[in-house]
């Protein structure tokens, strides 16, 4: 919920960031928006990291679901993008390639021939009970029919994770559980994982911070609009060296539900402002991402989503919008696209870390 | 004479649609006119909203049942029809009994937890938490069975957008976007 008291945070700063390095990668709904982000902009990306995530467009499939628009495009999201009854119900890869080629045709996202020649790492884990890995295989083979060599795409799907982003913290929860925050310990940090194989080979973790989170002002890139469904706040880490003045690259981290700063949980429908979960800040700080940053001159970017649920927007959970809850035309949604105001958002914030 | 019966249907599912886009446009004038008597959300409309959603919801249940009859009508006309079905069939089957045994288990299980609790409450000290300690037992009762008829309404939802999803893809009209 958004925190009317506070004070506005300091603006994004700029770095010498060569954008045209710059990758993604996220957790569930995270990792769906990974896949749009990255098609929307992939001039911008050179690869992407999706952990339980479905491939472009899943969650408009299947329109006769529901007479009314988005109540289909919601079925579709939990029915046929996250949890399918068999795999033959999950996402159909060979259509949504089609619908990605129409969609770039359209212009509303990037080439689609910018694909061909990045790395993807994708991941399911074989307890997943969130999302499903028969979606996840589709995902794969989606980026196979856009043009993706295999040799390009590290597919992992035989680790007994629950749906989580995996960490060697002692004090997230045992790998196989399906639970919030859904950060489980499974003896390696899955980010480093992520950022080498986009990167190729990168220098290890460092054991002590040099930089800083800098937290700032997000509402200037959605101009403040709640449609938006995204938190006050947002944060990135920057090493010393990029803060003092050296290129550098980004790489842009997107939580998954319920992992945003202020996530709260609805209790009876309502939100339980009492007792606010202790974990808000674990996705910016202990998943790995900056240790693997301060020692290879990389600018984490954490855009922050957050929840609603009212008459306008189906969010509680505070995912980020991969079923159209920001469309302002829930018959022809935009939230796939460069127009959706949250990709337009997280574009921005590119390219201020940019200079441009 | 099934096909008339097809087309019957789809008469029906398409009336069906038309009465609910109707009645939500009855319902948003009715709201910007009662907008000059009360105000937008006045309390006096929620039954209303409600009883609407309940309805539209029923509504396209019963359109995707008979939409789902209809792609298997017009499927078993593709020349490519096959036998397929038949396997996906017994596979969604074998799915929803799986679920339902999961479900079947976790309901167990949450009674189970919920007798062993109350068997052995707290110590309470004051009569407010000897309150809550019974009010707790009955909460979690009431939140096991809704969360178990939850979990039942989606598993009839799922099987739905299942079957109507597959039989779309083979008749060729999914209407994707």
């Amino acid at each position: 919920m958004p925190n009317a008291t506070s004070p506005k945070a300091p603006p994004l700063p700029s770095f010498k960031a060569d954008l045209e390095q710059s990758s993604v990668s996220g957790l569930s709904s995270g990792a769906f928006m990974t896949v749009q982000l990255h098609l929307a902009h992939s001039s911008t990306f050179v690869g992407a990291g999706i952990i339980a995530g479905g491939p472009f467009r899943c969650a408009e499939s299947f329109r006769a679901a529901a007479a009314i628009a988005e109540d289909a495009w919601t079925m579709n999201a939990l029915y046929v993008c996250m949890n399918p009854l068999i795999p033959q119900t999950a996402p159909n890869p060979g259509r949504l390639a089609e619908v990605a080629r129409e969609s770039a045709a359209n212009g509303e996202i990037d080439p689609i021939e910018n694909i061909a020649g990045q790395r993807l790492y994708i991941f399911t884990g074989t307890e997943d009970s969130v999302v499903y890995s028969s979606v996840v295989d589709t995902t794969r083979r989606f980026y196979e029919l856009l043009g993706v060599a295999p040799e390009r795409i590290l597919y992992e799907n035989t680790v007994p994770a629950g749906h989580s982003i995996i960490t060697d913290n002692p004090e997230d929860n045992p790998l196989p559980v399906n639970r919030p925050p859904y950060i489980n310990n499974g003896g390696f940090m899955q980010s480093r994982h992520i950022l080498e194989h986009i990167y190729g080979p990168l220098k290890p973790p460092a054991e002590r911070l040099s930089g800083r989170i800098i937290r700032f002002d997000q509402t200037e890139f959605f101009d403040g609009n709640p449609r938006a469904s995204m938190s006050d706040f947002a944060y990135a880490y920057v090493p010393r060296a990029v803060e003092e003045g050296a290129p550098c690259r980004v790489h842009v981290a997107l939580h998954g539900c319920k992992q945003g700063y202020n996530y709260v949980n609805y209790v009876n429908g309502r939100p339980d402002l009492d007792n606010a979960v202790p974990y808000g800040n674990r996705y910016y700080t202990t998943t790995g991402y900056n240790e693997m940053a301060d020692a290879n001159d990389l600018v984490i970017l954490y855009p922050q989503a957050q929840g609603a649920d009212d008459s306008t927007t189906q969010n509680p959970d505070g995912c980020w919008d991969w079923w159209g809850y920001t469309s302002e035309t829930p018959g022809n949604p935009d939230y796939y696209s460069k127009k959706a105001i949250q990709i337009q958002a997280i574009y921005r914030m590119l390219q201020r870390l940019g200079g441009r | 004479m099934f096909d008339a019966l097809m087309t019957t249907a789809a008469d029906s599912v398409r009336q069906l649609q038309e009465l609910q886009r109707a009645q939500a446009r009855l319902l948003a004038g009715t709201k910007e006119d009662s907008a000059k008597v009360a105000e937008p959300g006045h309390p006096l409309m929620v039954p209303l909203v409600h009883a609407q959603r309940y309805q539209e919801l029923i509504g396209d249940a019963a359109s995707r049942q008979l939409s789902t009859w209809q792609a298997l009508w017009f499927a078993a006309f593709k020349p490519d029809f096959n036998g397929g079905l038949q396997v996906e069939g017994l596979q969604m089957l074998g799915a929803v009994f799986q679920r339902l045994a999961t479900q079947q288990t976790q309901f167990l299980q949450g009674l189970q937890d919920i007798a062993s609790e109350a068997s052995r409450v707290g110590k309470a000290n004051t009569m407010s938490k000897l309150m809550e300690q019974e009010y707790d037992v009955s909460a979690r009762l009431g939140a096991l069975l809704v969360g178990q008829a939850s979990a039942l309404l989606e598993l009839m939802e799922s099987v739905q957008i299942g079957c109507g999803y597959i039989l779309a893809q083979k008749a060729g009209a999914d209407g994707r976007p």
